[in-house]
C-alpha cells in the first residue's frame, strides 16, 4: 500500500511540472504584451518597461522559469501587485468558504446522485430512467449563475426562507452555517450531481452486460442484490475515478457559484484579481488549485485500488 | 425411468423483429432424467443456448420472446411461473455453468464469498460456520488445491480451469436437480478441458444430478454424453443414445457434421521433399521486458529459440495451447512485431532485423490470415476495396486489380457481384474466404494462417480447410498453419511443430508425430483431446 | 449469444436512424431556431441593442419592450437576441478548433509511441487546471477580444478531445484489420486515413456538441466574472453580469438572457446525447470525462 502511494505520488511529478510550465507560459507566450496589458491602456512606455522589469519579463525565458520555479518551490508564490500581500496568505484567508462549499456539494451530490444513477440503470428505458436523465441534462445545461439567481429569487426573496447572499463561518454555529450554505450547495450540486448520476448510470449499464451479472442472476439473487452487491460494486471504480476527474469542474463551478452568492472565497479572490489584473494572484490561484486537484486525484486512485482488487498495489 | 428432472415440451422462442428468421427455437421437446448427461449439439445459430436460457428463465427479452411450450422442472411448470419463484429455483434446484470462466465470476468479490452467496441466498437456516464449512467442502469436491487459502483469492488470481471449478462448485452448492452447462469447456485448453469434463462426469454421478450439456464439439459428446440431441436452425433433427447418434447417424445434418469433423489421423506429406526452402527460421526469440521503477526488470520469453524450415508447397502446423507462443511466433515471422533475436531468412536475406520501411518486398511475399473473420475486415470497406487494398499498395492499376479480384473471387467460390458489398453482409465462412482472397491478391509465396478456422463452425471449417488445401496444390503455396486444434492440424498439415512455453518440443512429419508422439507434453496433449477413442473407432469402421 | 450476433448488423448510420431519435429532433429544432433568430435579428427585430434611453430605465416587460429594459434604458430583447450571436460564434469556432487540434494531437500520440509520453504529459498538465481559471488567466494577460476569447476557451477543451481520439487510435491499432493492413504493406498515412480516422467521426461529432455547449457556458461565465467582452457587444453573460446589481428590483434583466442561455446549452446537449445514442452507443460517458 505504501509502495503504491509512493509510486502514485512520483507519477504525479511530471504532471506537476507540466502545470508549472503551463502556468508559467501563459504569462509569457499568450498573444499580446502582458506588461502592456497589466499597465493598462493609458500607461507610458516607461511604466510598461518598469512593470516588465518588475515581473522579470526582460530576462531570457529559461532563466525566468527557473527563478520563478525556485521561488515557488520555497513556498513563495509572489506578492500581489495591488495589496502587496503575499499571494499564499491571500489564498489561505479565502480558502474556508470555498472548502466548505466544495465539501457540502461533494457530499450532497454523491448522496443523491449515486442512488438516482443506479435507479436509472435498473429501470433502463422506462420513465424512471427518462426522468433522471432529463434532470441530469438540465443540471448540466443550466449554468450555475442562472440556477443560482433563480433559487435566490424563489427561496430568499419570494419565500424568504433563507438568506439571500453571504457566508457564515462554521464557528458561528451550525445553524447559520447551514442557512447560508444551503442555496450555494444546491446550485452547485445540481451541476456536479448531474455528472455523477450520468456516470453512475452509464457505468452500471456497462457492467450489467457482463457475464458475471448473468452468473449472479443464475444464482437466484434478488435484483436489488444484483444491482448493488454485484453491479454497483464493480462500477464503483470507474465512478470514483470520474468523480475525481469531475472535481476540476466542481472547482470551476465553485468559483462562479461563490460569485453569485457573494461568498468571500477563492472565487471572489479570482474575480477581484481579474478586475485589477493582479497577475501574481491569478498565477498563484491556478497553481494551488491545480495542485489540490492533483492531490485529490491521488486519493481517488487510492480509493479505486481499495474498491477494486484487480489493481495491484 | 423415474420422473424426469427436466421436461421440455413444444418450446418455441421468437426473435423480435427478426428478418429472415422469426424463431430462434421452434417446437423443441426433450427430457433429462435424474443422473443423466444429455448433450445438446449444434452449430452457432442452432438455438441450443437459447433453449438453455429459456429453462433458466434468463432469456434476453430485448430481442427474444418465449412464445409457447412448457418447461417442467421436477414436475413444476416454469413457463408463466412468477419471477420470485423462478429466483428461488435458480441456484437451488437448477444451476448453470457458463462458457467463459474468465468473465463469469465477479472480479471484486473473493471466490469463497461468491460460493457462499448461493448458500446465504437460498438456505436461511445455515449459520456462518456451516456456510464456511460447506464452501470448503465444495472446493475440495471440485479438487481445488488448498481451499483454506484459495477461498480468499480474487478471480483474477486464478487460472481459467480453477475459475471454472469455482463456477461448478457454485452450481453444485445446493445439490440442484438440474445443471445446465453451456459450452463450459470451449474456452479452455485441451488438457484443462479433459480435467473439467471428467470432474463434471464424476460429480454428476455422485450427486445424481441431471445435466443438460450444450456443446458444438462432437468430440466432447463422444467423451461424456449419455444421450445426444442434435439441433439445427432451432429444431431438433436427431435424438438418441450418444454412441448410436455418433456411430449410426440417421439425419443428413448429423452425418454432415460427422463427416466435416477432421479426424486425428494424419496423412503423409504431399510436397516435394527437395522443394526449395522459401523461409528459414533460425533461433527466433521474442522477449517482452517488463520495466519497473522499483523492481528489477523482468523479461519473459514468449518465443524461445525456435527454428524450422519451410519448403515450397509445404503446410507446416504449429500446434500448441494458449500461451504457448504460437501466435507471437506468427507475428514475428510476419514482422507485425519486432524480433528480439534470431534470423528469419527469405530469398537469401534476413528480414528479422529490417526496419519497417524496408519490408515492402517481404510483405508481398508473405501474407497472413487472422483468427477472427469478424474483426479482420474493416467494416467500412467494400469487398472490392478490401481485396484491392494490397494491390494498390504495390502499384497495380485499377483495371489490373479488378481483373485479379474477379479471378480471386472465382478461386474462393464467391460470385462477382459481391464486390460492392460490405463485410457484415457475409457469414463467418464467407468472410474468411474474403480474407484469404485479400492475402492471395499479393500473390505471396508464403501464407500464415493464424487460427484461421478456429472461430468457424465445424461444417464451415471443413470447407475453408478444403479451400486452403486446394489453393496450396494449385498455387504451390507454402503455409504456416497455427492452431490449437489437433484434429484440424492432422487433417491439413504435412509437418507439425508442437509448441510449449515458447519452445518447439517436437517437430516432424505429421504422420510420425500423430502416430507415435515422442515428447511427454505431446503425449499429454494427444491424450487430452476429447472423444479420441470413440471417434477414432468410427474412422476404422 | 448466437442469435444476437446474427441480428447485430453494424448500424448503418443513415440520416434516417438519426432522425428517428426524438432527443435529436428536439435539440436540433431548438438549436436551429436560436441560430436563425441570431443570424436574422437585424431583419426581424429592428431595435439597436446599444440605444441608451435614460427615461426608459429598468422598465419591466411590456408591449413596447417585451423583455423590459436595463439600467441604461436599453432594450433587453434586442440585447439578448444580439447576444446569441457571440455565443453561437464561440460555440461553433471553439468546437471546430478544439476538435481539429485535439484530433491531430490524439492521432499523433496514439500512433507514434515516441511522441506519446511528451504530448500526454502536456495534456495532463492542461487538464488538471480548472478550465475557467485557465481561460481567465489567458484573457487577463491578452485582454478580452473575440480572438483571445476563442483561444482561451479552446485551450482547456483540447486535452479531452486529444485523449478521446488517442484512446480510439490505441484500441484500433490492436484491431485485426489494422494489422491486416500493415501486413498488406499499407503506408502509415493511409492506415490512419482509411482505417483509423473514420472510426473517430461518430465519437467526435458527439464530442463536438459537448465542446460547443461547454464553450457557450464558459464564454458566458467569463463575461459574468468580468473577464469577457466589453458591454458594447452584448453577450448573455455580460447582460446578466450587468443585471446583478438590480437583481431585486429588475429580475428580468437576468431572467431572459439566462433563459436563452439555458435553452441554447440544453438544445446542444440534447442533440449531443441523442447523437451519442445513435452514433456511439458504447462510450456513453466518454463525452464528459
Amino acid at each position: 500500500m505504501l509502495r503504491f502511494l509512493i509510486k502514485r505520488l512520483i507519477a504525479t511529478l511530471p504532471v506537476v511540472v507540466g502545470v508549472a510550465i503551463v502556468v508559467f507560459l501563459i504569462l509569457r507566450l499568450a498573444p499580446g504584451d502582458p506588461a502592456a496589458v497589466l499597465a493598462g491602456g493609458t500607461a507610458t512606455p516607461e511604466t510598461v518597461a518598469e512593470i516588465r522589469q518588475k515581473l522579470g519579463l526582460d530576462a531570457p525565458l529559461l532563466t525566468q522559469f527557473f527563478t520563478w520555479a525556485g521561488l515557488v518551490l520555497h513556498g513563495n508564490l509572489g506578492t500581489s501587485i495591488i495589496t502587496h500581500q503575499p499571494v499564499w496568505n491571500l489564498i489561505l484567508q479565502r480558502a474556508e468558504p470555498t472548502l466548505s462549499l466544495g465539501a457540502t456539494t461533494f457530499v450532497v451530490s454523491i448522496v443523491f446522485a449515486v442512488p438516482l444513477g443506479v435507479l436509472a440503470a435498473w429501470y433502463h428505458q422506462t420513465w424512471v430512467d427518462r426522468v433522471v436523465m432529463i434532470i441530469s441534462v438540465l443540471g448540466f445545461s443550466i449554468p450555475a449563475f442562472v440556477v443560482g439567481y433563480l433559487l435566490v429569487y424563489l427561496f430568499a426573496i419570494d419565500l424568504k426562507w433563507l438568506p439571500v447572499q453571504g457566508f457564515a463561518n462554521i464557528s458561528r454555529g451550525i445553524g447559520p452555517f447551514i442557512s447560508y450554505i444551503t442555496l450555494p450547495t444546491i446550485t452547485l450540486s445540481l451541476f456536479y450531481g448531474a455528472l455523477i448520476a450520468r456516470i453512475t448510470r452509464a457505468s452500471i449499464l456497462e457492467v450489467l452486460g457482463e457475464d458475471y451479472i448473468r452468473t449472479a442472476r443464475a444464482k437466484g439473487l434478488r435484483e436489488s442484490t444484483v444491482m448493488t452487491r454485484h453491479a454497483l460494486r464493480v462500477a464503483a471504480g470507474p465512478i470514483i475515478s470520474i468523480v475525481g476527474i469531475g472535481l476540476a469542474m466542481l472547482i470551476s463551478g465553485a468559483l462562479i457559484t461563490e460569485s453569485v452568492f457573494n461568498l468571500p472565497g477563492l472565487g471572489r479572490l479570482t474575480v477581484d484579481a481579474v478586475m485589477s489584473r493582479d497577475y501574481p494572484v491569478i498565477q498563484g490561484l491556478i497553481l494551488v488549485l491545480s495542485l489540490v486537484y492533483i492531490l485529490i486525484n491521488v486519493l481517488v486512485d487510492i480509493a479505486y485500488a481499495v474498491v477494486d482488487p484487480r489493481i495491484r498495489y | 425411468m423415474s420422473e424426469p428432472v427436466l421436461q421440455v415440451r413444444a418450446l418455441s422462442v421468437d426473435i423480435r423483429g427478426g428478418g429472415d428468421r422469426t424463431s430462434a427455437v421452434a417446437n423443441v421437446s426433450f427430457d433429462v432424467a435424474p443422473g443423466e448427461m444429455v448433450c445438446l449439439v449444434g452449430e452457432s445459430g442452432s438455438g441450443k443456448s437459447v433453449t438453455a436460457s429459456s429453462v433458466m428463465g434468463l432469456l434476453n427479452t430485448a430481442n427474444l420472446r418465449l412464445s409457447e411450450g412448457s418447461i417442467k422442472l421436477c414436475g413444476e411448470e416454469l413457463v408463466g411461473a412468477s419471477k420470485a419463484r423462478l429466483r428461488e429455483l435458480r441456484g437451488s434446484r437448477m444451476a448453470m455453468v457458463f462458457q467463459e470462466p474468465m468473465t463469469a465470476l465477479n472480479p471484486v468479490h473473493r471466490v469463497g464469498d461468491q460460493i457462499a452467496e448461493v448458500l446465504r441466498t437460498h438456505s436461511r437456516g445455515m449459520t456462518r460456520k456451516q456456510i464456511r464449512a460447506r464452501v470448503l467442502e465444495l472446493m475440495r469436491d471440485v479438487y481445488l488445491p488448498e481451499p483454506e487459502r484459495l477461498q480468499y483469492s480474487y478471480p483474477n488470481q486464478l487460472s481459467g480451469g480453477q475459475r471454472q471449478r469455482i463456477v461448478i462448485a457454485m452450481a453444485l452448492a445446493l445439490k440442484p436437480a438440474l445443471i445446465i452447462a453451456d459450452e463450459p469447456t470451449t474456452a479452455l485448453d485441451v488438457t484443462t478441458q479433459a480435467q473439467i469434463l471428467s470432474l463434471l462426469r464424476g460429480l454428476q454421478t455422485r450427486y445424481k444430478t441431471g445435466v443438460l450439456f450444450i456443446t458444438h464439439d462432437l468430440g466432447v459428446v463422444a467423451e461424456i454424453a449419455d444421450r445426444a440431441i442434435v439441433m439445427q436452425s432451432g429444431r431438433i433433427v436427431e435424438e438418441g443414445p450418444a454412441l448410436e447418434v455418433l456411430t449410426r447417424p440417421k439425419h443428413r445434418y448429423t452425418r454432415m457434421l460427422l463427416d466435416a469433423l477432421p479426424v486425428a489421423v494424419a496423412r503423409p506429406p504431399r510436397f516435394e521433399p527437395d522443394a526449395p526452402i522459401v523461409l528459414a527460421v533460425k533461433d527466433l526469440t521474442k522477449t517482452y521486458d517488463e520495466r519497473s521503477l522499483f523492481r528489477k526488470s523482468r523479461s519473459t520469453k514468449a518465443v524461445d529459440g525456435v527454428s524450422f524450415d519451410l519448403r515450397r508447397g509445404e503446410i507446416v502446423g504449429v500446434v500448441g495451447e494458449s500461451g504457448s507462443g504460437k501466435s507471437t511466433l506468427a507475428r514475428c515471422i510476419a514482422r507485425l512485431i519486432t524480433v528480439s533475436d534470431g534470423r528469419v531468412e527469405a530469398s537469401g536475406s534476413d528480414v528479422a532485423k529490417l526496419p519497417n520501411r524496408s519490408l515492402s518486398g517481404y510483405r508481398r511475399k508473405l501474407q497472413m490470415v487472422f483468427q477472427d473473420p469478424y474483426r479482420s475486415l474493416n467494416p467500412r470497406m467494400t469487398v472490392a476495396q478490401l481485396i484491392g487494398e494490397g494491390m494498390a499498395n504495390i502499384g497495380l492499376s485499377q483495371r489490373e486489380a479488378n481483373e485479379r479480384t474477379r479471378r480471386l473471387l472465382d478461386l474462393i467460390g464467391l460470385d462477382h457481384s459481391v464486390t460492392s458489398r460490405y463485410p457484415h453482409q457475409f457469414s463467418g465462412g464467407q468472410r474468411q474466404r474474403i480474407c484469404i482472397a485479400r492475402a492471395l491478391a499479393m500473390e505471396p509465396e508464403i501464407l500464415i494462417a493464424d487460427e484461421a478456422v478456429s472461430a468457424l463452425d465445424v461444417s464451415v471449417q471443413a470447407q475453408v480447410l478444403d479451400l486452403l488445401e486446394d489453393l496450396r496444390s494449385r498455387l504451390n503455396l507454402a503455409v504456416i498453419f497455427i492452431t490449437h486444434d489437433l484434429r484440424v492440424a492432422a487433417r491439413i498439415c504435412d509437418t507439425v511443430a508442437v509448441m510449449h512455453r515458447g519452445k518447439i518440443v517436437e517437430y516432424g512429419r505429421a504422420v510420425d508425430v500423430f502416430a507415435a508422439p515422442q515428447h511427454e507434453y505431446t503425449k499429454q496433449l494427444f491424450a487430452a483431446a476429447p472423444g479420441t477413442d470413440v471417434l477414432g473407432q468410427m474412422v476404422r469402421h | 449469444m448466437t442469435v444476437t450476433t446474427m441480428l447485430d448488423r453494424p448500424a448503418a448510420h443513415s440520416a434516417k436512424t438519426i432522425w428517428r431519435n426524438t432527443t435529436v429532433v428536439i435539440g436540433m429544432t431548438v438549436m436551429v431556431s436560436l441560430i436563425l433568430i441570431s443570424v436574422f435579428v437585424p431583419v426581424i427585430y429592428g431595435v439597436d441593442p446599444n440605444d441608451i434611453v435614460p427615461i426608459q430605465r429598468l422598465k419591466p416587460p411590456s408591449v413596447e419592450h417585451i423583455f423590459g429594459t436595463d439600467a441604461f434604458g436599453r432594450d433587453i430583447a434586442a440585447r439578448v437576441l444580439y447576444g446569441g450571436r457571440v455565443s453561437l460564434l464561440m460555440g461553433a469556432l471553439v468546437a471546430f478548433f478544439a476538435i481539429t487540434v485535439g484530433t491531430l494531437i490524439g492521432v499523433i500520440s496514439g500512433y507514434f509511441r515516441a511522441l506519446d509520453q511528451v504530448l500526454m504529459r502536456i495534456m495532463d498538465g492542461l487538464m488538471v487546471i480548472p478550465g475557467i481559471l485557465l481561460a481567465i488567466a489567458l484573457v487577463a494577460v491578452s485582454g478580452a477580444s473575440v480572438r483571445t476569447l476563442i483561444f482561451a476557451i479552446t485551450v482547456p477543451e483540447i486535452p479531452r478531445v486529444a485523449r478521446l481520439v488517442r484512446g480510439i487510435v490505441l484500441s484500433l491499432r490492436e484491431e485485426a484489420y489494422v494489422e491486416a493492413a500493415i501486413g498488406l504493406g499499407t503506408p502509415v498515412y493511409k492506415i490512419l486515413w482509411r482505417h483509423i480516422l473514420p472510426n473517430t467521426f461518430g465519437p467526435l461529432i458527439v464530442q463536438a456538441t459537448y465542446v460547443a455547449a461547454s464553450a457557450v457556458i464558459t464564454e458566458a461565465a467569463l463575461s459574468f466574472l468580468g473577464a469577457g467582452l466589453s458591454t458594447d457587444i452584448p453577450t448573455w453573460g455580460n447582460i446578466i453580469a450587468e443585471g446583478r446589481m438590480y437583481f431585486r428590483i429588475a429580475p428580468w434583466i437576468i431572467a431572459f438572457p439566462g433563459l436563452f442561455l439555458a435553452m441554447m446549452v440544453l438544445s446542444i446537449n440534447l442533440l449531443g446525447d441523442g447523437l451519442r445514442d445513435v452514433l456511439d452507443p458504447k462510450s456513453s460517458f466518454s463525452g464528459r470525462t
